[in-house]
């Protein structure tokens, strides 16, 4: 099985746009994540987001990654555009849907869809590598 | 950052899916506003009695607000406006407002960077349960903040 922070700096490279957040586009629990949804939404996003519920590891793990302490995180094409309110901020100001542009064309498809991680259910005791 | 700040409140379950939209409504009208003239917010003081001491060596609990704001105008000296909100009066949900020459030439998930920084301490002891942040740099203080949002 892939470390779990390997698959998530995986899915933050490879997706086009990824959103770390609170329950899942069809049942958010939390109102920040739901900020971010739909700045994200306005301004035509490709959405692949991911439900840090399921395991207090991915949440751990995703901020080691980004330096960021909170929930959600949005990136695009592997860079970190922030939290709920720069995403909220730059998509009033029209920045956010300027930067989909530019990342990824005008010609975007506009899809939600879930990207499930993968836990081990004992991932503290992993073989560390060099 | 190795530990990692909790949002784990179940907001739009406690506030209802409309609740939750009114307020994205709210904060997008309140752009419009010069932040100067909201001036400083503070909670009351919870409970008398002795205050507690944070992992940290900070103070904790009794007046959140008030540490929170300490922290920041010792991050960021001679801020131009600096405003702590407790959102809810439950002294964990807050809202922060820093406009700094610090900023300049950053972005705003560098902006971000530094407040988060300067709150480290509380968001790692669980003092803060929600953060949110307008940041802004001091140059830009004149200009009315143009959100773009609010076309006829």
């Amino acid at each position: 099985m892939t470390e779990l922070r390997d698959q998530i700096q995986e899915l933050i490279s490879s997706e086009q746009v990824s959103l770390f957040m609170k329950g899942t586009p069809e049942f958010v629990m939390c109102g920040n994540s739901d900020r971010a949804l739909r700045a994200l939404q306005a301004a035509g996003a490709p959405i692949t987001a991911v439900d840090v519920l399921p395991d207090p590891r991915i949440r751990q793990e995703l901020s080691a990654l980004s330096g960021w302490p909170t929930i959600p995180q949005v990136f695009i094409r592997g860079e970190l555009v922030g939290g709920a309110d720069i995403v909220e901020e730059l998509c009033a100001s029209g920045e956010l849907q300027q930067r989909l542009d530019d990342a990824l064309g005008t010609e975007r498809e506009l899809v939600v869809r879930t990207a499930p991680l993968t836990v081990s259910p004992n991932a503290n005791t992993r073989t560390t590598q060099p | 950052m190795e530990v990692v700040g909790d949002h784990g409140e179940l907001e739009a379950e406690r506030l209802g899916p409309r609740r939750v939209l009114d307020e994205v409504e709210r904060r997008v009208l309140l752009r419009g506003e010069p932040v100067a003239e909201r001036g400083h917010r503070r909670s009351l003081p919870r409970a008398a009695g002795a205050k507690p001491r944070g992992r940290d060596g900070y103070d904790q609990g009794v007046d959140a607000t008030a540490t929170l704001e300490t922290l920041l105008r010792e991050a960021f000296p001679g801020a131009r406006e600096l405003a702590v909100e407790d959102r809810t009066g439950g002294g964990d949900h807050f809202q922060v407002v820093v406009e700094s020459d610090r900023f300049e030439g950053l972005s705003l998930v560098e902006q971000h960077r530094l407040v988060y920084d300067a709150l480290a301490a509380p968001l790692r002891d669980g003092t803060i349960h929600e953060l949110r942040i307008r940041t802004r740099p001091t140059a830009r203080s004149q200009e009315p903040v143009d959100t773009g949002g609010s076309t006829t």
